[in-house]
């Protein structure tokens, strides 16, 4: 089918625009030039074909003047060409692998006829080094996925794709995911069959299915090209497999028994009588994955199905706290905890699943041999089961509840071939579908008004507990008699219900109330009454792409691609608390307040509630990009591109919120290859990036939300009932909504110019935006070389420098009364430091594909993060809020926050090797091994902000506490294969996680107090942990009454005071978690 | 032209007028907001000086205590329902003050001799009779000897560590503070003035408050033992009420004039307020402010300073906006910002 002259004029003027972002299949490319073998003249008009398993029909093209061919939009897989001509020998050449987003060099010299002989085929592998970009990371394709043990299940039980991006360089595990190069994992595209599968609201991955419907992962850490946009991190490309002419498909079963699995080390603590633990029952997916043709080289199907299950086992125990004999005070061990033994007959078990069915269903129409079309639908509705809860005062509805994940990705695309393929057409349509919700057992909704359901009872937090008459009275908490019916013989050995005790111990420097089963204090507050905070979202993202190729020789050949990129992002959210109100307990237990609860007011201390806050946020993101790939004489190849991006967010009520404008991002890269034979390249490239903001920052902070507060006296008199939802829940709704009952605090704080006399609105406002505020960007630069030293096998090293530009945060000039969105160091920002995070990484690897029985994937990456921005996340909290967490808010926050960041891993080895061993014809063994080394995570010395808290501020600079142990971890696979039939295979298989069972400890307590200890700057030259006296011994500084040379801020007094050593926390440094311990997973597969 | 084609270059077009479209859109301005005072959150209200501009120059006038207003504490809030006009309210204080009882006081005690000594804090002590035979009416002896009789003082400790008597006229100060009632309006619900708010600044970044509603109160005359505290109309009326809302400054500034009546004296007033509300006077060290001579404060200008500086002492900065370059004045004893809407109007 031939494009008409006019549209195809159209295209072009119009810039018109398909993108060649890498899709399903079809991104491929072999080139290469034939040469006469007698004369070594360019030989114009050969006929080249390609076929190959992975392909419907077969591919021709004709070379040029110059003896130049080019296959373009080839699926991955194993291509076998075929070069004929008149009067020359036909040629042909067979297990040319091809890998997703490749391009190979295949230059060939033909003979002519007039030399002896017949068909000339060459064996053996072609050259794997892709010359055609300057893209680090790799590819991970089946082979890998089915030799190497390195996926572990997910929560769900997928052993979902995301983990192939851990087998690349320079790829660090964080809070929710992998993040590349120094990026977070929120930061990365994710694409599925072209799709972006990213969170509309928070960036991370949104899509998860088994690996077993994965035909290859593409990890690109850098140095990738103008048709990738939208992210500051990487992309992780993932083609899903499609049919073939021949019937193919896999039936499986995998379980890890929970029994194999380790224990990690008990971590102490005693801040609570409940004790918790949830470990690994069972884990099972099993599935089928089938694809063939429907009519042969016309049209193919690929289905798959694959249901997983996980089963953990949470358990609930009482203790007591020991006191001694003569009542004073507390008994403890050596470490100065307090002792403990548990109560008999308190132990709760349940059991919680979690069930997801992972599906997928493709079909590829070869509509001629020059256009073809595919649609693709893959998903995973999940559903995590817990079947009541522990507290038993959870009412009627008694805590059961399911949480509900649906995640779907649909795809259709269509390629197409024009004037010889010379014009390349390639358009895709995408829709990414996400909803979660919550749904107790006892079916009500939200919104429901129906007294003693989960979802029509407020959630009411108990909290009396006070120890520090600086706060206000010393306050005994509840027994918890007072909360729990417990057996006959624990009650007796807890306080009766209704004891209270005011006697106040000092328990490693805090001040604690005697008591041995305390119900409330400081590890939280106890929740009765309905199912509290409810936050119900379906998540959509619509894309379309389109780009065109075109094929243009001039002073060498050139790849002219421009491309289109239109995305709209939707957040439905409802969101509220059950009842429409959360109550929470004052410390003394007098009265209860408003927790959070959403409305707003009409009149003076007159409010409209809210039961459910429903809104709509929005973005709508357009990209475009033009892009030259010039390669001149087969030595050289320029990239050069210039990609635009803009996007729009939108509030929860469909107005304009922010606009990022004018990202132009060039791309330019330099490829050389030495050997001029596709077995080496040298590269260098420039990239600028820019984030895709998720819209969570629409609904947060260019939405606001609404909410109010009132307190509520407690107890009964002449004229209020009082309020008191412990004696009985229905007050929540009923007494507590009596304004007789609500404190006219304004008034009796004194002041009379408050429009409320009783209530408070606490809500967010709107936050406003810096009329010149930048997107955020970030660029880099990546050098490095390959070179095929082996059949298949690839050495290189590279270095990757990467730096922020400007980065979009909120942040406040008036200690936090008003915030605004702007840029640190910038515009309305130019208070604030700059962000910052260097990324440098020195990377050197060795890549064999699996061939002559056997692969290996090494990799040592040298690197160095440093700066005062981490990314989209906190790791300290983990607060997920992209581009409005409380990095930045208040300057008085950035002391000492330079240093390394999180993720900075200074050492990172990576070694995956496989090895089959023919035992006999049909029988086989293959072992995988896979050892993984990296430097700990740098160790933090933080403490509380005088306004925001707890870890808010950094005593120390970043990094001053050392680091965490360098961890290492041996994973093994090991398989033995039955050969049933040439096409027929049985296996079994079992992969141990952590083989060894290294208990290496992968986090520690960084808090060295809870007081309000003030940024230390030591004197230059000096250690800063020595010279603030916080390590080392009898420094001169360090007087021996304690006090240290920090100071701190005493919000008794309001004045500044120099700290003391009593204030430290002696759990710092003390491990808070381990690294996973050993598991087993069984496994049985069918292939045909 | 084939619908096919007709599509594709409508869609082309849709897609090129969005790009321009992109390239070319500005940032939404802010809302109109304004902030809400709570003394449980620490959250102080607006601040407002005023600049007396002239009056009716009725006689009331030159007794009126509302005539040498110099700045008033204005609380202030905002509804904003879902789907209807927004109301802000300015609650200021003045009228307030005379609702509560603390600027109108009548003597109780015009024949001094304590008998109706009942009110609180102001004549706890009444010197009754003539030296040397003066007892307190509480009860206590006297120590000292008058150098005048007949006059009624106040017992203050002594150098020497007795007891002396300050000869004032304290019990013609026996004022007890007559707080006012409208009857119509016993719970005070007109001392707010509520007006419309915008939802959007207007383009000069203004959001303009209209039609005020409430403000005022018709107190009732007071009794008093001897004559009576007369019945008297007190308002206040709010015009060109300006609150700049842009991303310098959110809600916390604003300009106004205020006609002020209270009886029949009507003062007028340009009116500047500003949020938050800041003390700065050097205090002493019982927490009391520092006066000079002329009664003036003792400015501290570090209390105005928007950025903390630990060495300096202060862990946080004044939450003051930086642009608003406030300064501390010694007539106020308050943090005043030294800069004109127009200024904060301006781009940087």
């Amino acid at each position: 089918m031939r494009v008409s002259t006019w549209l195809y004029r159209v295209s072009l003027l119009m810039g018109v625009l398909v993108s060649s972002m890498s899709f399903a299949q079809g991104s491929s490319v072999i080139t290469g030039n034939v040469t006469d073998a007698a004369t070594h003249k360019p030989v114009p008009d050969v006929v080249i074909t390609a076929t190959s398993p992975a392909l419907q029909g077969e591919e021709v093209v004709v070379t040029d003047s110059a003896g130049s061919y080019r296959l373009a939009q080839l699926p991955a897989g194993v291509y076998t060409l075929k070069l004929e001509k008149e009067s020359y020998k036909p040629f042909a050449r067979s297990e040319i692998n091809v890998r997703t987003d490749r391009t190979v060099r295949l230059n060939v010299e033909i003979q002519p006829e007039s030399i002896e002989g017949g068909v000339i085929e060459v064996k053996g592998t072609a050259p794997t080094v892709d010359v055609g970009s300057t893209t680090t990371g790799l590819n991970v394709g089946k082979d890998f996925i089915n030799n190497i043990a390195f996926i572990q299940p997910n929560g769900s039980g997928v052993k979902s794709f995301e983990s192939l991006a851990a087998v690349a360089p320079q790829v660090v595990s964080d809070d929710y995911g992998y993040g590349f190069s120094g990026a977070q994992s929120p930061e990365n595209n994710y694409l599925v069959d072209g799709v972006s599968t990213n969170d509309p609201a928070f960036g991370v991955n949104g899509s998860q299915f088994p690996v077993e419907f994965v035909e290859e992962a593409n990890v690109i850490t850098g140095g990738y090209q103008a048709e990738y946009g939208r992210t500051t991190g990487g992309v992780l490309n993932v083609v899903t497999k499609s049919g073939s002419n021949e019937f193919h498909g896999t039936v499986w079963g995998d379980i890890t028994p929970g029994v194999l699995a380790g224990v990690s080390p008990a971590i102490k603590n005693d801040s609570s009588v409940f004790v918790g633990q949830n470990r690994l029952w069972n884990s099972i997916d099993f599935g089928a994955e089938v694809g063939g043709p429907i009519v042969k080289d016309k049209l193919w199907f690929f289905v798959g199905f694959s249901p997983s299950f996980v089963r953990s086992q949470a358990t609930q125990s009482l203790r007591r706290f020991l006191i001694n004999a003569d009542g004073t005070d507390f008994q403890y061990d050596t470490d100065g905890y307090i002792k403990s033994e548990p109560l008999a007959g308190t132990t709760k078990t349940r059991f919680n699943d979690v069930r997801a069915f992972s599906y997928i269903a493709k079909l590829t129409y070869l509509v001629n041999s020059d256009n073809n079309i595919s649609l693709s639908v893959v998903g995973s509705p999940t559903s995590a089961t817990q079947p009541y809860s522990f507290n038993d005062r959870r009412i009627a509805w008694n805590g059961g509840f399911t949480a509900n994940n649906n995640t779907s990705t649909v795809s259709l695309r269509y390629q197409g071939g024009f004037l010889d393929k010379h014009l390349l057409a390639d358009v895709s349509l995408g829709w990414f579908h996400s909803t979660a919700d919550a749904t107790p057992n006892d079916g009500s909704t939200p919104g429901s008004t129906q007294a003693g359901t989960a979802y029509g009872t407020p959630v009411v937090l108990l909290r009396r507990y006070n120890a520090d008459s600086n706060v206000g009275p010393i306050t005994s908490p509840y027994s918890i008699n007072d909360l729990q019916t417990l057996p006959a013989d624990a009650a007796a050995k807890c306080e009766p219900a209704g004891t209270k005790s005011t006697n106040v111990v000092s328990v490693r420097g805090e001040d604690r109330i005697l008591f041995a089963c305390p119900a409330t204090g400081p590890s939280g507050s106890y929740a009765i009454g309905g199912f509290g905070g409810f936050s119900n979202t379906a998540l959509d993202r619509l894309q379309g792409r389109a780009s065109l190729t075109y094929l243009v020789q001039a002073l060498g050949h050139h790849i002219f691609k421009v491309g289109i990129d239109v995305e709209n992002l939707r957040y439905d959210i409802s969101k509220g608390y059950s009842g429409g109100a959360a109550l929470q307990e004052n410390i003394t237990g007098t009265r209860f307040d408003d927790f959070r609860t959403y409305g707003y007011f009409v009149g003076p201390d007159t409010v409209e509630r809210t039961a459910v806050v429903h809104g709509q946020p929005t973005s709508v993101g357009i990209g475009a990009y033009v892009q030259d790939s010039w390669s001149i004489a087969d030595l050289v190849t320029l990239n050069a591109g210039l990609r635009y991006d803009n996007q729009q967010l939108f509030t929860a009520s469909g107005l304009l919120g922010m606009t990022l404008n004018n990202q132009f991002a060039p791309r330019v890269g330099l490829i050389y290859d030495f050997t001029q034979q596709g077995r080496s390249k040298l590269f260098g490239n420039f990239s600028q990036y820019y984030e895709g903001v998720p819209i969570d920052l629409a609904d947060r902070a260019l939405t606001g939300e609404s909410t109010f507060n009132f307190r509520r006296a407690r107890s009964a008199n002449a004229t209020r009932q009082g309020c008191d939802p412990l004696k009985d829940i229905n007050q929540a709704t009923n007494e507590c909504n009596d304004p007789n009952n609500y404190q006219q605090i304004n008034r009796l704080l004194g002041d009379n110019y408050s429009v409320n006399a009783s209530g408070q609105s606490v809500g967010n406002g709107v936050t406003p935006v810096d009329p010149n505020i930048h997107p955020q960007s970030s660029d880099e630069i990546v050098v490095g070389g390959e070179y095929e030293i082996i059949s298949d096998g690839r050495l290189g090293a590279s270095y990757t420098k990467r730096w922020m530009n400007y980065v979009v945060e909120d942040m406040s000039l008036d200690e936090g009364n008003r915030y605004f969105l702007s840029n640190p160091g910038y515009g309305q920002g130019s208070a604030f430091p700059k962000a910052t995070r260097d990324y440098d990484a020195v990377t050197v690897y060795f890549t064999k594909a699996f061939s002559d029985g056997w692969m290996g994937q090494f990799s040592y990456t040298y690197s160095s993060l440093r700066g005062n921005y981490n990314g989209l996340f906190r790791p300290e909290t983990g607060q997920l809020d992209p581009n409005i967490n409380s990095d930045f808010d208040l300057v008085s926050l950035l002391a000492n926050r330079n240093g390394p960041l999180d993720a900075d891993r200074n050492h990172f080895i990576k070694v995956f090797a496989a090895k089959e061993f023919r035992i006999t014809n049909a029988v086989g063994l293959t072992i995988g091994l896979t050892y993984q080394g990296r430097s700990g995570a740098p160790i933090n010395y933080l403490a509380s902000h005088p306004s925001y808290g707890a870890d808010e501020s950094f005593v120390l600079p970043r990094g001053a506490g050392g680091r965490l142990p360098f961890r290492h971890e041996f994973d093994a696979k090991v398989g033995v294969s039955y050969r049933l039939n040439k096409d027929n295979q049985i296996q079994l298989t079992a992969d141990v996680f952590n083989l060894f069972n290294f208990q290496a400890v992968t986090s520690v307590d960084q808090t060295i107090s809870n007081a309000d200890f003030l940024p230390f700057q030591a004197p230059a030259g000096k250690d800063p942990a020595t010279a603030a006296c916080l390590s080392g011994s009898n420094q001169a500084q360090c007087p021996s009454d304690g006090t240290l040379p920090i100071k701190e801020y005493d919000p008794n007094t309001g004045k500044i005071v120099f700290a003391n050593s009593a204030q430290l926390n002696p759990n710092f440094k003390r491990p808070t978690g381990y690294q996973a311990p050993i598991s087993v997973r069984f496994g049985i597969r069918f292939t045909f | 032209m084939s619908k096919t084609k007709i599509g594709l270059v409508g869609l082309a077009s849709a897609v090129m007028g969005f790009v321009v479209q992109g390239c070319t859109a500005q940032q939404p301005p802010p809302q109109c907001d304004v902030v809400t005072s709570s003394p449980l959150y620490g959250v102080s209200e607006y601040y407002a000086t005023t600049t007396k501009t002239g009056d009716n120059a009725s006689a009331d006038c030159a007794n009126a205590p509302s005539n040498t207003l110099t700045n008033l504490t204005v609380g202030m809030t905002r509804y904003a329902p879902p789907g209807l006009p927004h109301t802000a309210v300015v609650r200021a204080s003045y009228l307030i003050d005379v609702w509560n009882g603390d600027v109108y006081t009548g003597d109780q005690d015009p024949t001094n001799d304590c008998s109706k000594s009942t009110s609180p804090g102001k004549c706890k002590f009444c010197v009754v009779g003539t030296a040397p035979n003066l007892t307190f009416a509480d009860g206590g002896a006297a120590t000292e000897t008058l150098a005048d009789g007949g006059l009624v003082g106040i017992p203050v400790p002594g150098g020497d560590g007795g007891t002396r008597v300050v000869l004032t006229n304290a019990c013609k100060v026996t004022e007890e503070a007559i707080a006012r009632t409208d009857p119509n309006d016993p719970d005070g619900l007109n001392l707010n003035s509520f007006a419309l708010i915008p939802n959007y600044p207007d383009k000069n970044g203004i959001c303009e408050l209209s039609q005020f509603d409430g403000g005022y109160q018709n107190f009732q005359a007071e009794p008093l033992v001897t004559g009576e505290l007369p019945a008297i109309t007190a308002a206040y009326n709010w015009s060109s009420f300006d609150i700049v809302n842009n991303a310098k400054a959110q809600g916390t500034f604003w300009t106004a004039k205020l006609e002020f009546v209270e009886g029949a004296c009507k003062t007028n007033f340009d009116v500047v307020g500003f949020w938050p509300l800041v003390s700065c006077a050097t205090l002493d060290d019982q927490g009391n402010p520092l006066t000079d001579m002329n009664g003036d404060f003792v400015p501290n200008q570090s209390a105005c300073d928007p950025n903390a500086d630990v060495d300096a002492g202060r862990v946080f900065g004044s939450g003051i906006n930086p642009f608003f370059k406030p300064n501390c004045s010694a007539k106020l004893g308050t943090c005043v910002p030294t800069v004109t809407t127009a200024d904060l109007q301006k781009a940087d």
